[in-house]
């Protein structure tokens, strides 16, 4: 070579060195694929939203199934579920409060493109194209929003979310998972039905306790909904602090609107009344009664479900098909059941694995 | 003593030069008879009749060259065996040998001489094994001592070069003071002959390497700079270009003991030469700044890591090139205007040189190089003389990489009008270097580019140039790509998510179609034109926002037409440049196949899928699609259709199955193989347990590929970490593989880190993390997805002593990357949950806690959350054992 410096001259494009990134690129997707279906059987969802991993359930459902059938895919995240708001906490301060329509508690999951719903047991109920991260856009991500949703309207209020395309969420603060959520409702529209947008998603209000005039008009405002429809079921509290937590939590808390003044000392527009059975100075009772009510129900179905695994083998598929096909109807009825309110929190039940059953019944007695 | 038989060698050997085709085809023959029936007689005749003076000058010379091409060889192999070879004769020859070709040295009338190339070979296989002790000192006599004709003084130094330039590092460092003080001998002004000048000239260029001790003596140092320099002002041209290559080397291997001599010296010696008119001379001086810039930035950089990590730097920049700056680049510029006309591609000219010098010297130099090139620019950038123009877009776009983003962007932005402008120019040089000089803004500032004041003029300028000259239009190509970069960058709000829109949606169809009908030009071949327009159209699709998303659909059904029509023109190929064109021709289009498939939407994909796997089994089944480079595009071609599809990937794999096969077994094409490796893998993870009854003849080409030794090592990694993929995708079925897998796995394992071999540690290494990859996978699949573990993974209970062994010794011998600490730690997470309490014992250990307490701190996240995890299932066990 004459000079140590010809190659630069009017150096342009590097084809080879393209390819090489492509080829790079390539390999370091495989590996990334090859370690999310690792993690898939690892239980590290409740640490990591982000991974892709549906729990083990999901992949036993499926291979059952015979193959990625879209439909009865369970959840692969578990919604965030709340205690009864037993007293006053002493920092009201720290709360907010959070209205909620009557209806059925539920996740969406927007991601590869699709948008599911599933209730709160995990299963799919629902799969349509909304213009959610995850499904219209940026489909390698994902959105998951903890809502409610209301049949009548066909629509979905929305809580609480886990993830927000890009945005993971679950270790984020309360206050900044509502503002996350506010500033991406305020800057898209979800709410319109379009061709990509199939369902209507509402944003619910998020009180703060320390603006006590807003706390009060929402207690006071009667229908708080236009026309009462969706009805008001009751209100959730959460605390400004808490992460999202999948399960359980202390620092989200619920009564129905009744119970405000008992609980808190605040009043609510007459509207709201109790049911018979209830004692105004006695909620914590009430509280007690209902979930004693509940758990004879669980406890009936787990029966139910034990009689049937200890079937013979061939027994058992048929059980369990005729158990996938009744699973709709079953919810229906055991909502039937319930109390006509609070279904929001205890609505749908486990109905599929055994030892999150056998969980059930001291998550409902800490309710 | 000349015997018959030497005559007839002399005759023959004097017909080498013969113009005569057949007398020369009968000489090459009889020589080459002669080597093959007794190599020493042979070679010792050689030397007979190279060393006897009254032997015709041509006999002689063809003598030495035979006997040199028994001696060395540019290939390296055979080099190795001639010397072995050398080993085996009779010493009584190898010695007679070496006594007529010294003996010769010096008595012949040719130049150059061959005695002294037949020395220096038979010394390059001598002197590292301690042979011919004497040589040198005969050698430097030979040139020192007084009486020494010319012709010995020239022949020796030329047989100090040749050793100088040949011999095997750490030898000759013993005797650089006798070769130096001959070579400098030779050097001296008052040296005579110029031909034993230029020798010496030369012969110090090849020894400066291990002249080190010598550099580092002052007076040693002195007395070297001092002949090179005044053999810089010699009248003939080659001593002087030689001496200036001489300094262009002692510049970069001896920066640090410069000092004394550049301003007073170096620096004017060097400055004249560039000035010269004499190109020769002109581009020795210009590579020597060249070469002060590139040792100056990597000081930079030497010292900025120095400051970093908060220690003194060993060597520092004396900054020579800023303080040059002012005198140099006006002479550069200068240059720069002396382009030649009809450019070849190949030749190296002053005007290329300047191009080149002002780069690294704004690289060097950084904004100081504005005030003084800013000026020449302005003044000539619309000269009505194409050479001023050019010189001065040229000075433009070769300091652009080297100033501050503040400076340039108004810099950029100022110029655009009149650049666009001159992609119109009149002169194809011009438009050329305007086209490399966007190029490279597009590359640099993009930012600048995207302005929306001049976009539309701009594109419209570069689509009118995809019809221009072809190194034009490639140069325009490249503009795109950076371009498509910055467009799409500038839109994308959140990292990963793709934009709505971009600057150039409005655009995007028309720049598409045109990249498209640029792929097709006739002239595509020059310039790398096709590679680089397909290039362009690949990251122009990368790069689209959702609403160009139609044509991307398009470009889809245009790739795939072209695919299927190329593989009609096979049959119109007839000669070897146009089966390489179409070879390329089809990888290009698998690549760009992986690019416009990566942007389809899952739920398109079932539409094109069918045409597009018919399309690439076509391919797989022509005789194009069994050259390695199509073969190996393919392959990823398919990895990125089966990552659409899915498990809807099953529907092919009967067809694709034994293209599969052929790929794993391609051990020649190494990337072939690596690349079906890749494939296999993927299609597991898709297809999962439908793969079953491909799984025995693929588990047997992939065992057999990490027996053969002449497999490429990179691909058996590969292979292992597959082995877990398919464990995984299976289940229960990879049983019957399992116990020859763990053979492997073991000795795999067991390779032990060899402190003192760096590459073979990083491969190593990555043996290892493919390995904890597939016990991963192979543990994973048989446990099963229940939270209790299958009884089938109980086959794995014999080999837990070995394998937890090997992961302590990962966690124990340090330098840990975070990827395989991620992969060990979920590994350690997985064995807990598939054997509960029994590892306990194992387990619960100081090396692994402390590992996993690491891996807690890595910021990476799957591994921070993998180590905690591993650490919860631990406790977990422990827990168990208590309570029990």
């Amino acid at each position: 070579m004459i000079s140590a410096f010809q190659d630069l001259y009017k150096k342009g494009l590097d084809a080879g060195e393209q390819q090489k990134q492509r080829q790079r690129q390539l390999l370091e997707q495989q590996k990334l694929r090859r370690h999310q279906e690792q993690d898939v059987i690892r239980p590290l969802v409740q640490k990591s939203p982000k991974s892709e991993a549906p729990p083990k359930k999901h992949q036993k459902r499926k291979q059952r199934a015979g193959g990625a059938n879209a439909q009865h895919q369970r959840c692969p995240f578990r919604p965030q579920l709340s205690e009864w708001l037993r007293q006053k906490p002493e920092d009201l301060d720290a709360w907010q409060l959070v209205p909620c329509p009557a209806g059925a508690r539920c996740l969406v999951v927007a991601k590869g493109g699709r948008t599911r719903a599933y209730y709160k047991s995990g299963w799919q109920f629902d799969d349509f194209r909304s213009s959610l991260p995850g499904d219209r856009l940026l489909q390698r991500s994902q959105t998951v929003l903890d809502c409610i949703y209301v049949k009548e309207t066909d629509s979905f209020y929305v809580l609480d979310a886990i993830t927000f395309g890009q945005q993971d969420l679950q270790e984020c603060e309360a206050t900044f998972r509502f503002y996350w959520l506010k500033a991406r409702f305020d800057e898209n529209d979800y709410a319109s039905l379009s061709e990509h947008n199939e369902k209507s998603f509402f944003l619910l209000d998020h009180h703060n306790f320390e603006d006590t005039s807003a706390v009060e008009e929402t207690l006071q405002k009667y229908p708080l909904w236009e026309e009462n429809k969706p009805p008001l079921d009751g209100f959730l509290f959460y605390h400004k602090e808490a992460s999202y937590v999948c399960g359980s939590t202390p620092l989200v808390c619920w009564l129905f609107p009744f119970m405000l003044p008992d609980v808190l000392g605040l009043p609510v527009s007459g509207s709201y009344t109790a049911p018979e059975d209830y004692q105004a100075t006695q909620p914590l009772q009430y509280m007690e009664e209902f979930d004693r009510k509940l758990k004879e129900k669980v406890e009936a179905r787990l029966k139910k479900k034990k009689e049937r695994k200890a079937a013979p083998e061939e027994e058992k598929m048929e059980a369990q098909a005729e158990e996938e096909a009744e699973d709709s109807d079953e919810y229906a009825a055991l909502k039937g059941l319930l109390d006509q309110q609070r279904r929001l929190e205890l609505g749908e039940l486990d109905m599929d694995c055994e030892e999150e059953v056998e969980e059930l019944p001291s998550a409902v007695a800490n309710c | 003593m000349t015997s018959d038989i030497a005559m007839q060698l002399i005759a023959i050997l004097e017909k080498t030069v013969s113009p005569d085709k057949n007398e020369l085809l009968s000489a090459k023959n009889f020589l080459e008879q002669a080597a093959a029936s007794n190599l020493p007689e042979f070679l010792k005749a050689l030397s007979e009749i190279l060393v006897n003076t009254t032997n015709s000058a041509v006999a002689r010379m063809a003598a030495g060259l035979q006997l040199k091409n028994h001696l060395t060889s540019k290939d390296e192999k055979i080099s190795q065996q001639y010397e072995e070879r050398w080993h085996q004769f009779p010493t009584e020859i190898r010695e007679l040998i070496k006594n007529n070709i010294l003996a010769a040295l010096g008595t012949e009338n040719t130049r150059p001489s061959c005695a002294a190339q037949c020395v220096a070979y038979v010394a390059v296989i001598e002197l590292p094994i301690n042979r011919w002790n004497l040589l040198i000192q005969t050698l430097v006599n030979k040139v020192v001592s007084e009486g020494s004709s010319e012709m010995h003084r020239e022949a020796a130094l030329e047989a100090i070069g040749y050793i100088c330039q040949d011999i095997r590092h750490g030898v000759m460092e013993n005797q650089a003071n006798d070769v130096l003080t001959a070579i400098i001998h030779g050097m001296r002004k008052v040296e005579p002959s110029n031909h034993v000048r230029l020798a010496a000239t030369t012969a110090l260029l090849n020894s400066l390497e291990f002249t080190k001790s010598n550099f580092e003596k002052d007076i040693e140092r002195n007395f070297i700079m001092e002949v090179v320099c005044e053999a810089t002002q010699c009248q003939d041209t080659q001593i002087c270009v030689a001496a200036l290559q001489c300094l262009v080397k002692i510049l970069t291997l001896y920066y640090q003991f410069m000092e004394p001599y550049m301003a007073q010296a170096l620096f004017p010696i060097t400055l004249a030469a560039m000035k010269s008119d004499n190109d020769a001379v002109a581009l020795q001086g210009i590579e020597f700044w060249s070469n002060v810039c590139d040792e100056e930035t990597d000081l930079a950089i030497e010292s900025q890591e120095a400051t970093d990590q908060g220690r003194a730097p060993q060597r520092v920049s004396k900054h020579y090139a800023r303080g040059a700056l002012q005198y140099l680049t006006p002479v550069l510029v200068e240059k720069l205007t002396k382009q030649d006309e009809c450019d070849d591609e190949d030749s190296w000219s002053p005007s290329k040189a300047a191009s080149v010098c002002l780069m690294v010297l704004a690289t060097c130099c950084e904004d100081e190089i504005v005030p003084h090139v800013l000026p020449f620019i302005k003044e000539n950038i619309e000269s009505p003389n194409w050479r001023f123009r050019d010189a001065a877009v040229m000075t433009f776009g070769s300091v652009l990489n080297g100033l501050e983003t503040n400076t340039l962007k108004p810099l950029v932005e100022q110029a655009m009008p009149t650049l666009i402008r001159l992609m119109y120019d009149n002169s194809v040089i011009v438009r050329d270097t305007t086209a490399w000089t966007f190029g490279r803004i597009c590359d640099i500032i993009p930012e600048a580019a995207i302005n929306k004041t001049y976009l539309q003029t701009l594109l419209e300028c570069f689509v009118k140039s995809l019809k221009s000259e072809p190194r034009v239009a490639a140069n325009v190509c490249w503009a795109f790509i950076g371009l498509s970069d910055a467009a799409y960058e500038a839109a994308v709000t959140t990292e990963g998510e793709t934009p709505e829109t971009y600057a150039l949606s409005p655009f995007f169809e028309y720049i598409i179609t045109q990249l498209l009908v640029t792929t097709d030009r006739s002239d595509g071949a020059q310039a790398n034109l096709r590679g680089a327009a397909y290039e362009a159209l690949m990251d122009m699709i990368k790069n689209s926002p959702l609403d160009c998303y139609l044509v991307v659909q398009r470009t889809t059904l245009v790739i795939l037409e072209r695919l299927n029509q190329v593989m009609q023109m096979e049959t119109q190929i007839n000669n070897h440049s146009d089966r390489h064109q179409f070879n390329d021709l089809q990888s290009l289009l698998c690549a760009t196949l992986q690019s416009v498939l990566r942007k389809v939407h899952e739920q398109d994909a079932p539409q094109i899928s069918d045409a597009i796997m018919t399309a690439l089994l076509t391919m797989f089944n022509s005789s194009t699609g069994k050259a390695g480079g199509v073969q190996e595009d393919a392959f990823l071609a398919v990895s990125t259709l089966v990552e659409l599809l899915g498990v809807q990937f099953a529907k092919y794999m009967p067809a694709f199955k034994d293209f599969l096969i052929m790929g794993l077994k391609n051990h020649q094409e190494y990337q072939v193989c690596c690349a079906s490796v890749g494939v296999t893998g993927d299609i597991f993870r898709a297809v999962k347990d439908q793969m079953v009854p491909y799984c025995d003849e693929i588990m047997s080409v992939m065992l057999n590929n990490l027996a053969e030794p002449t497999l490429h090592r990179s691909v058996k990694p590969q292979i292992l970490s597959a082995f877990g993929d398919i464990a995984l995708s299976i289940g229960s079925h990879f049983l019957k593989y399992l116990s020859v897998v763990l053979d492997m796995l073991r000795v795999a394992s067991n390779l032990q880190i060899d402190a003192n071999n760096y590459d073979m540690n990083e491969y190593i290494n990555e043996l290892r993390e493919s390995v904890l990859e597939a016990y991963t996978g192979i543990i994973q699949g048989l446990k099963g997805m229940d939270q209790t573990a299958h009884p089938d993974v109980m086959h794995m209970e014999p080999h837990l002593a070995h394998i937890i062994g090997f992961i302590k010794r990962i966690a124990q011998e340090g330098d840990v990357s975070d990827s395989m600490m991620a992969s060990a730690a979920g590994f350690i997470g997985d064995l807990c949950t598939s054997f509960g309490s029994r590892l306990c014992p194992m387990l619960d250990d100081a090396i692994i806690t402390h590992f996993l307490v690491e891996g807690k701190r890595s910021k990476g996240q799957r591994t921070k959350m993998l180590c905690t995890w591993a650490a919860k299932e631990i406790k977990k066990i422990n827990n168990q054992v208590i309570a029990q």
